[in-house]
């Protein structure tokens, strides 16, 4: 609206604009101008009040100016007038001087700045200026300011793309237990399910809920990744009981897949500080992982060490193994192999990059061996003192 | 009979879809993985393949493509039974000349056989 009264008040206006813009509004500079050619005026005023009352003070005034202007030679009339041209002509070309060197480069600044607006800054044309002065740093912190501009308009594109991407996922994951969830409930409404079948499907669901009550917790836990260690609570525990109640959950799991699922341990208690929710959440993925992808017949190998004043948790199986070039890719949100695809299809691409992410916060890096095909083995430490 | 070649690597879904089409006098056979499912397909000649597309050794996808690309099974009628609902995975099976497309999570298994029936009928 602001817009609309703005055209209509220069239609109505445009010659007056034209002639208010040209002389004033196009830079505030022309205060400036004015402020400048001020003592020039008064000098010029001084020179018209001494040309137009003639007396003693005039007269002295006038020949010494005369003298000093090398205007002598013509009448002093001519000279005042050639003095009064002088002062309007640098009027003028302190103007057009000021309007050059001031108000041009602030234009152009302008006219780069509506450009690479009116593409949302995607394409920005080259700065308009190269000066050192106080122009050119204003122009360069434009420029600056629109290239920040620019990249954190980029990492939100890509934040929104992965927040997406991350939604998908999510919903995917949970569609599958849902499924299971919505197929139980159309069996159990159907008269002709017996009794038995009834108690079977009712183990089921529980199994099916326990599964989603797992993934809401990844999904919970990888939108917090990025919170640091934000919320984590860091008590002394004995980790060996909390792993043999991990393998005790996997033991249907791991019978169905025939893998068998030792565990090492030395003796003796060896209490080391962990915030207990993450660290098992970390270590179930780690397990399941590591069943999911041995073959049928193979084993995994859980094993705890001290090693100074810090444990050592590693993972091992005899599974398919990762390739070198993998590794590294390994930990990364979303990534997921070409044969790990094959192996489970549905796999979300969050929970080694949700264990490193627990590791990291235990103030441990992750450690990866592996040789395709013979096992590969995961390993971190904790420590013994509390992580800061 | 009509036999229902039902490919789903989801052993619970699986057996819950299985005992329905059985229950409605169907020949039901499971397969839990696409490279099964192909070998099933050469061995038993279902007259219809229920698909999951997301599955082990080899995806729906691929299955679709061995199927069409065999003379033996080209013309055997298959139903696409997945989760993935997107317009994108939708159309990119459509080009396989498939008999209809499920999402599993939207069909109960009733639904599912009442589909299968109102190709026989």
């Amino acid at each position: 609206m602001k817009d609309v009264s703005r055209t209509v008040e220069a239609d109505e206006f445009r010659p007056l604009r034209a002639a208010h813009r040209f002389f004033s509004i196009r830079v505030k500079g022309a205060y400036v101008i004015v402020l400048t050619m001020l003592p020039i005026m008064a000098a010029g005023y001084a020179i018209a009040y001494l040309y137009w009352t003639p007396g003693d003070l005039s007269t002295a005034v006038l020949g010494v100016l005369s003298e000093r202007l090398f205007i002598g030679g013509f009448s002093t009339r001519v000279g005042y007038l050639v003095l009064a041209v002088l002062f309007v002509a640098a009027w003028f070309i302190g103007f057009f001087a000021i309007d050059y060197f001031f108000a041009q480069p602030l234009r152009s600044l302008t006219v780069w700045f509506r450009q690479a607006r009116s593409s949302e800054f995607t394409n920005v044309p080259v700065m308009p200026t190269r000066r050192q002065d106080e122009i050119g740093e204003l122009t360069h912190l434009v420029s600056a300011s629109v290239a920040s501009f620019l990249k954190t308009k980029e990492q939100n594109t890509v934040l929104l793309q992965e927040k997406s991407l991350f939604m998908t996922i999510a919903a995917h994951q949970l569609r599958t237990p849902l499924t299971g969830l919505l197929w139980s409930i159309d069996s159990l409404l159907d008269p002709a399910t017996t009794d038995d079948a009834r108690q079977k499907l009712m183990i089921d669901i529980d199994g099916m809920l326990k599964r989603m009550r797992l993934i809401v917790n990844h999904i919970l836990a990888s939108a917090n990744v990025e919170g640091g260690k934000f919320g984590y609570v860091f008590e002394q525990i004995d980790i060996v009981p909390v792993i043999e109640r991990l393998i005790e959950e996997f033991k249907p799991v791991s019978d169905d897949h025939a893998v068998s699922v030792r565990f090492e341990a030395s003796d003796g208690i060896f209490p080391i500080y962990a915030d207990t929710e993450r660290i098992t959440l970390a270590l179930f993925d780690l397990i399941s992982n590591a069943i999911d992808y041995t073959p049928r017949g193979g084993t995994v190998t859980i094993s705890v060490a001290p090693q100074n004043d810090r444990l050592e948790i590693a993972v091992a199986d005899t599974g398919m193994g990762i390739s070198e070039s993998e590794i590294p890719l390994l930990f990364t949100k979303f990534y997921r192999s070409e044969r790990a695809r094959h192996v489970r299809p549905d796999g979300s691409g969050l929970g080694l990059f949700l264990v490193k992410d627990v590791v990291s916060s235990h103030g441990s890096d992750m450690s990866v061996t592996s040789k395709e095909g013979v096992g590969s083995r995961f390993s971190f430490f904790l420590n013994s003192k509390k992580p800061h | 009979m009509v036999k229902v070649l039902l490919a789903e690597d989801d052993a619970f879904l699986s057996s819950l879809l299985l005992r329905d089409l059985l229950a409605e006098h169907f020949e039901a056979s499971a397969a839990y993985d696409g490279a099964q499912a192909l070998e099933i397909c050469k061995s038993w000649h279902p007259d219809l393949i229920l698909l999951d597309l997301l599955m082990p050794k080899k995806d729906g996808f691929e299955v679709l493509a061995d199927l069409r690309a065999s003379p033996e099974t080209e013309k055997t009628r298959v139903i696409v039974l997945s989760n993935l609902g997107e317009a994108e995975t939708t159309e990119r099976v459509k080009k396989f000349n498939i008999a209809g497309y499920l999402v599993k999570a939207e069909t109960t298994p009733h639904e599912v056989v009442a589909k299968v029936k109102t190709l026989f009928a």
